[in-house]
């Protein structure tokens, strides 16, 4: 039915949940759809890591195999998020001359240029995720994003690199492929969230896009059409839970739920003073004081704010940002969550829609699902660069026949 | 050292601006210290002994004494029941309150750990607040090796001080440890925690006292102190000659509450104060506030200088700086430094291991120790000898189980933000 090649599957495993999402390239104009979509509450993830490599392996088969049954295909290749305290992202600078006798930069130049803004210093036990072209400048030139055919006799090439422990990265790939399922490539979370959300024009204006999760928040910068800086907390929505259920003396799971039945960014007026109860079958019910709920809440998730502006005016980019700041993840669904970074950032913030993509669109418009969705959108794009390989079809047609139900 | 008694006496010229101040001395060791604190030096400050043992009250040079005693007592004072000094000094409200009479600001000085200064200071702070004066209290608390009942006791009368005043500095002994050597003898260290008190003591005295170029308020000083889950550190340091500035700051950072400056940089808000010469130069100023600054980059800096002739070229640099009690990071540290003291101080019989949670972070302990709800009166001096039930450090703070800690710049994110930054949930 599908030309495999045309399939693509981005799969999240997330602290909170794990989440598989089904897009199909069409063949015509290469527009990108999302044909399912499967997730699955995860176990034995923390702050984005598998720490339990067999409980999380049974959340993903589930996850696959609901977007299996969605999108009605068999999925064998992934394009895996992976995300972790460890990683870091850097700004990386790449020199190559030109040596040809006319000067004219080829596309060998380039991926020279790249290569050696690729061989830097991390590590001994890191390895480089990917390496994100920015710009090139040509004999001084800044800022040109295609130099293939133009003349100079020096070729630079800034790239954000992003790296991480080896063996962690490891870790995730091998769980994935216990599961007879290949790994196409990792991606970054935070950079997989920002192709999901952020429009062409909002990335040239320069805008942040903060991906809050359950156990790690991701942030990705852009400006002038690039990937300024990049960065990891491991810190997210699981800390806020575990704050609430120290502060109120609740249980984890309880705690959870206030913070989703009751909890806000902001500590109101109408807030001071007032209570709720809490009422659980087979447990006294409890009267929990809003305000310090919200005090709790608020104290955490500004903290994670001024951290990531910390972060960002150290690396001088706050500059850039012009078009505004972008939530998404399962934090961006606290209420009263952009008013708290407004105050934080002062400059719009929105929560944003994963609306760049076609198909099943009032499922899609989560900001949970925009790491997922964003995966199978960085897939697309390799895929566009891919020939086209004659064997698969045949291996889909004997696949369908024999497709796994 | 720091223990150099300062020289130059405050100028007696402008009583009319001071504030009316009165120190109290509270129990024996609060007395000593006290009297560390020269009377000429001191001048237009009123003094006061609160003692529950006639003997303390014998040696002070204080110019109102008060006893506190029953008959029940026999004479013995509180035999290290706070409970005992709490209930006597609410008997005698009445006497306590005509002390604190007239008197805008009143300093607490004394030690935790015993029956008097645990148990009164918190009743006199109430008092003290209730007659309209602003309350500052300057405590010592024990070595660990005096104890964990102590300790614990300490910490609690702590807890319980903190409510009640408007600023609290507090020594712990502990922090002598770096300066102890193994020949150094048991006097010796306790009077070094009491000099260091009365140091700081002096300090803030002459930061409130001297009008200074750059003002530094009661107020500033209270936000500083106020912090409910915050610990205080001070440093006080002199130097003179061509390099004074440098020097100054040198010592600063060698002092033992701020064990190479590296506290400075958790620390929320910082207070610095100078005192020199009218030929104090604005290069000095500026390096003793620039290499403060450098130290403690997330913290609010506030900077005062006062100018008096009669300082000489003396320059003083008086530091207190609020930093969020931190969990267990903290607790190793004192763990950790607390071994070589107790090899060179001939240990006190331990009853259990002390590895007593500090209660900072638990609510529950603190409304529990309220005076109102506390145990009645009546515990024996018996109860004391008695096994203390132990118990295991399984839940200072809880990080839940979030596994491998992170950490942002020495600071474990794990932990709760609101602890860490001590937003108070009263």
């Amino acid at each position: 039915m599908f030309d495999p090649t045309s399939i693509i599957v981005g799969l999240e495993v997330g602290t909170s949940k794990v989440c598989a999402a089904v897009g199909d390239v069409s063949r015509q104009d290469g527009a990108l759809s999302i044909i399912g979509l499967g997730q699955s509450p995860s176990r034995g993830v923390k702050k984005g890591e598998i720490i339990d490599a067999e409980a999380a392996e049974e959340c993903i088969r589930k996850a696959i195999a609901e977007a299996e049954k969605m999108a009605d295909v068999e999925i064998r290749n992934v394009y895996l998020g992976v995300t972790g305290g460890h990683m870091r992202g850097f700004n990386n600078r790449g020199v190559h001359p030109i040596v040809s006798a006319d000067r004219e930069i080829a596309d060998e130049d380039v991926k020279a240029a790249i290569k050696n803004a690729k061989a830097i210093n991390v590590p001994a036990q890191n390895q480089v995720i990917c390496a994100i072209r920015q710009h090139f400048t040509v004999e001084g030139q800044d800022g040109i994003t295609n130099p293939v055919g133009m003349l100079g006799s020096r070729l630079e090439v800034d790239v954000h690199v992003l790296h991480g422990n080896l063996n962690r990265l490891q870790n995730a790939i091998r769980t994935v492929k216990g599961l007879q399922l290949e790994v196409d490539d990792i991606v970054f979370n935070g950079l997989a969230s920002s192709l999901a959300v952020l429009h062409s024009d909002q990335k040239e204006m320069g805008s942040l896009v903060i991906d809050m999760g359950a156990g790690t928040t991701e942030f990705v910068l852009y400006a002038n059409g690039i990937i300024k800086h990049t960065g990891i907390l491991a810190v997210g929505g699981c800390h806020v839970t575990n704050d609430l259920a120290y502060g109120l003396k609740l249980r984890t799971s309880r705690a959870e739920k206030v913070k989703l039945d009751h909890g806000s960014a902001m500590v109101d007026e109408d807030a001071k003073g007032h209570s709720v109860t809490i009422d659980e079958l087979g447990t006294d019910s409890r009267s929990l004081n809003l305000e310090h709920l919200r005090m709790i809440m608020s104290a955490r998730l500004e903290e994670i704010f001024q951290l990531i502006r910390q972060e960002l005016a150290q690396a001088d980019v706050l500059k850039f940002l012009r078009a505004g700041v972008f939530l998404c993840g399962g934090g961006s669904r606290i209420p009263k969550i952009t008013q708290l970074a407004e105050r934080v950032f002062c400059m719009p913030v929105s929560v944003t829609k994963t609306n760049s993509i076609s198909g099943l669109s009032t499922t899609l418009d989560q900001p949970e699902f925009a790491t997922a969705i964003g995966l199978v959108k960085y897939g697309s794009f390799q895929v566009r660069r891919r020939p086209v390989a004659p064997l698969p079809r045949i291996q889909d047609l004997i696949g369908t026949l024999f497709k796994r139900r | 050292m720091q223990t150099n008694e300062f020289t130059p006496p405050a100028d007696p010229s402008t009583p009319e601006q001071a504030p009316r101040i009165k120190i109290f001395g509270l129990g024996g060791a609060g007395i000593k210290v006290m009297e560390l604190l020269s009377a000429s030096e001191f001048a237009g400050a009123g003094r006061v002994a609160i003692a529950t043992e006639a003997a303390s009250l014998a040696v002070t040079t204080a110019s109102e004494k008060l006893l506190l005693e029953t008959r029940e007592l026999r004479g013995l004072g509180t035999g290290g029941d706070p409970e005992r000094g709490r209930v006597l000094a609410e008997e005698q409200t009445d006497q306590l309150r005509a002390l604190c009479q007239d008197a805008e600001m009143i300093f607490i000085v004394t030690a935790l750990g015993g029956g008097a200064g645990t148990g009164i200071s918190p009743v006199l702070a109430r008092i003290a607040r209730d007659s309209g004066a602003l309350v500052l209290a300057f405590v010592i608390t024990p070595f660990k090796c005096e104890g964990s009942l102590r300790n614990q006791m300490a910490m609690e009368g702590l807890e319980r001080l903190r409510n009640k005043c408007d600023g609290l500095i507090c020594l712990p002994n502990e922090c002598l440890s770096k300066m102890l050597t193994s020949q150094t003898s048991v006097l010796v260290a306790f009077e070094m925690g009491n000099r260091l008190l009365a140091d700081a003591i002096r300090g803030i005295w002459r930061l409130l006292i001297r009008k200074g170029l750059i003002e530094i308020t009661f107020a500033d000083l209270a936000s500083v102190l106020r912090n409910q889950h915050a610990h205080c550190m001070f440093a006080v340091a002199e130097a003179s000659g061509p390099n004074r500035a440098d020097l100054a700051v040198s010592r600063l950072f060698e002092h033992p509450m701020l064990p190479g400056g590296d506290a400075l940089s958790r620390s929320e808000t910082v207070l610095v104060s100078l005192t020199a010469g009218p030929d104090l130069s604005m290069a000095e100023l500026s390096t003793i506030s620039s290499q403060i600054t450098s130290r403690c980059p997330a913290a609010r800096v506030v900077v005062g200088a006062a100018v008096g002739s009669d300082f000489g070229d003396c320059l003083g640099v008086t530091i207190i700086a609020s930093c969020p009690a931190d969990g267990e990071g903290e607790q190793i540290q004192i763990e950790r430094i607390t071994r070589p003291i107790q090899q060179a101080v001939e240990p006190v019989i331990r009853m259990v291991e002390p590895t007593q949670p500090i209660p900072l972070e638990a609510p529950a302990t603190r409304s529990s120790s309220e005076p109102g709800t506390a145990k009645p009166g009546s515990r024996t001096k018996k109860s004391h000898s008695q096994l203390q039930q132990g118990q295991l450090p399984l839940q200072i703070v809880s990080k839940g189980g979030f596994g491998e800690p992170t950490i942002h710049r020495g600071e474990d994110l794990d932990i709760p933000t609101y602890i860490r930054r001590g937003v108070s949930l009263n």
